[in-house]
């Protein structure tokens, strides 16, 4: 193996499974040997899940929800950390029904990951995060689902705009 | 650089812009060394802050900073774990005292939690203090205060913020 300095080797511009780094651990004290650690034994990577809705589909939102992130395998779970939303060509904002909410494909009021209003004017932008109490545990991603959007209540009635939604999360 | 083993170098607590880290990956059947920045490590600009407070600098709801303000560069902070820990103190301000992280542009709650500042040692994580927040709250400064109000006691609080970066402009 090569001895280079860090700033002298070639980038890596992801992780992957099999990466090994290593630390320098104190074994005794004072004396400190070099461990290797696998990336799978470090904090999962952050994932980005982006979805941009066109106007006629935020319009049918209820009665045509959306997938934003795929099914993993049956051993993986999703774990949504925070999102955000941006509101791009909109002229009059949506009404009646204005709440989206981000979830599993069965996700009730009470029973779902995050939520925010659709109702913004042109060039809001909004970050939201998880629901911190009532209903989370249950509306926590478990392993293989996939996570969805919808608005709950029906299809807004008026207004127009895209929704560009992206969603930070980890696989565990 | 000149070369030096991992243990003689200085301890960096957490990464910064430009930071690189050193990767072993199998190529081709050969271990090869890697350069890999923050971003490609965590696949998105993780960072933490540890900060130390005279907690007398929180009498009377007074703020103090967390993170700087870095509106009109483009990015803006989603912080995502946080905990406060006070040590104990032989002089405490005493009470059930709510500790509240806030965006700059408004006094909405971005994380909140409670801790008893008496003479024991606690810990208290934060939670989100709300589901949403719009352009207007602003996310690109981080600022924390105390609630409920105090104006005496002694004793050094902390907090532990875990945060991402995100680049708008990207």
């Amino acid at each position: 193996m090569p001895n280079r300095s860090t700033h002298q080797m070639p980038i890596a511009t992801a992780r992957q499974e099999d990466d090994i780094t290593y630390i320098a651990r104190e074994v005794t004290p004072g004396v400190y040997e070099d461990r290797r650690i696998s990336l799978t034994d470090i904090s999962p990577s952050y994932f980005t899940a982006q979805l941009t809705i066109p106007s006629a589909s935020v319009l049918t939102l209820n009665s045509v929800p959306l997938q934003i992130i795929g099914a993993l395998s049956i051993s993986e779970g999703i774990v949504p950390l925070f999102g955000f939303v941006d509101f791009v060509n909109v002229t009059v904002p949506y009404a009646t029904n204005v709440v989206a909410y981000l979830g599993t494909s069965a996700l009730t009021s009470t029973n779902y990951v995050m939520a925010f209003n659709i109702d913004e004017a042109d060039g809001e932008r909004s970050i939201i995060y998880p629901q911190p109490a009532a209903g989370l545990a249950t509306a926590n991603m478990a392993v293989g689902e996939s996570m969805w959007i919808k608005v709950l209540g029906g299809d807004p009635t008026a207004g127009d705009g895209d929704l560009v939604v992206t969603v930070y999360y980890q696989v565990v | 650089m000149a070369e030096q083993s991992i243990q003689d170098l200085a301890l960096a607590t957490t990464f910064e812009d430009g930071d690189l880290l050193n990767i072993q990956r199998r190529t081709s059947g050969i271990w090869r060394n890697y350069a890999m920045g923050n971003i490609a490590f965590n696949g998105l600009d993780v960072r933490v802050v540890k900060k130390l407070w005279d907690v007398s600098l929180f009498y009377s709801n007074a703020e103090e900073e967390v993170l700087p303000d870095i509106s009109g560069d483009g990015r803006i902070y989603a912080p995502l774990f946080a905990y406060v820990s006070w040590p104990g103190d032989a002089s405490p301000p005493g009470g059930s005292r709510q500790f509240r992280l806030k965006a700059s542009a408004s006094n909405i709650k971005v994380m909140n939690g409670t801790v008893t500042l008496d003479a024991t040692a606690r810990r208290a994580a934060l939670g989100y203090g709300a589901l949403e927040f719009r352009s207007t709250d602003g996310m690109s400064e981080i600022k924390m205060y105390e609630v409920t109000g105090f104006a005496s006691g002694s004793g050094t609080i902390a907090l532990w913020l875990q945060y991402a970066i995100i680049d708008e402009s990207a």
